[in-house]
Formats: structure tokens, sequence, C-alpha cells
């Protein structure tokens, strides 16, 4: 029995190629730094971003052993952890994008005093229609699909 | 078993909707660390090769 389901997860493939990619630039950059003219502010920022790119970890998933939803965001050290017990979720909203009905927008988790928490941020998931039907299935919590107004 | 309604029931009448994930804060935490460190490394290295 496994103890945790990941629900979402950032790519990995994307974030060693193209945060190695920047990375490496950088390396060089630093290397070659006294005998070029490159503003030391640029290659700090060039930096930064690669760093971001090549480290950053950010997943929601369900911890069955205690049954609660862990939403959780990592860049080499824990940055923030935030944890939403399944007791108190009522019934969770999941609401299409206005632009693309293909892509699923907003996850709402609906708690018994009738508040709503938004689950995905303001950036929408890809795929998160199946991580909603999934932690709807697991957590035994009815889902509803919310169409946006004409 | 006799514990198990306990622990159900008491997330319920407490827990309210947390405040929204991405905050000043987080952004810090993020972007902080490597800047400085970034930052620090690039004057060290402008010092040692002297550009």
């Amino acid at each position: 029995m496994n103890q945790k389901t990941i629900l979402f997860k950032n790519n990995l493939i994307i974030s060693y190629v193209m945060g190695g990619f920047v990375l490496a630039i950088v390396g060089l950059n630093g290397y070659f730094l006294h005998r070029n003219d490159f503003p030391i502010l640029a290659w700090v920022l060039l930096a930064t971003l690669g760093y971001l790119l090549f480290f950053i970890r950010h997943e929601v998933y369900l911890d069955h052993a205690n049954n609660q939803l862990v939403r959780r965001l990592k860049c080499i050290f824990l940055i923030k952890e935030m944890i939403i017990p399944l007791d108190a979720v009522e019934r969770i909203e999941l609401a299409q994008d206005k632009l693309q009905p293909r892509k699923k927008g907003k996850v709402n988790l609906v708690f018994s005093d009738g508040e709503a928490f938004n689950l995905s941020g303001t950036q929408p998931l890809y795929k998160v229609g199946r991580a909603v039907e999934l932690l709807g299935e697991l957590a035994g919590k009815p889902t509803k699909m919310l169409r946006p107004q004409e | 078993m006799a514990q198990h309604p306990v622990q159900q029931t008491d997330p319920q009448a407490n827990f309210s909707a947390p405040p929204p994930f991405y905050n000043l804060m987080v952004f810090a935490k993020l972007l902080l660390p490597p800047v400085l460190g970034f930052g620090v490394l690039a004057m060290v290295l402008r010092y040692v090769v002297g550009g």
C-alpha cells in the first residue's frame, strides 16, 4: 500500500534541461568574467533564473496515513508547506478556462463553513481535471464542474 | 477505535480556509538566497581575477 498519491508535480526533464542550459552558460560567463564587459547585475539575474529553473520543486500530494492534502514548495531547502486536513473539505469545485475549454482552470476546495480555497493558485494547471477526479475518488468528496458564464 | 471519531470531528470544527499560498514571504525566501549568493560570488570573482 502506497503512503502518498502525487496529484501534481513539476516536470523534472524541463527543469534539468532548461535550468542546466542556463546554469552552464552562466558558469562559462563567470569563468570569463574578467575578459568581457558583461554587466554583473545581468549575470546575477541570469544565474538566479537558472537556479530557480533547476532547483525548484512544487508538488501537491495526498498523504494517506494522515488523511491530508499537502502542498509543498522546495528550492534546495523547504520554502513553504501547506497542510489541509481532508475532513475539513466539504466538496471540490473545478472551473473551466474561459478561452480554452479543454484546459481546466481553477480548483476550489469548499470547506464546511462555506469558504472556498483556490488550490491551483493564479496559474491554471494543465491536466488538473484528472488530478481532481483522482482526489475526489480517493478522498470520497463530491466534485462539481463549473461552466463559465456566457 | 474510540479515538477515531474525535480526530475526525476536531478539524471540521476548528479548521477554516488557509490564506493564499503565494505571498511576499515566499517570494523573498525564493529570490533572496540566490541573488545574495551569486552577487557575493560575482564580487569575489571580480576581486580574484581582477576585472
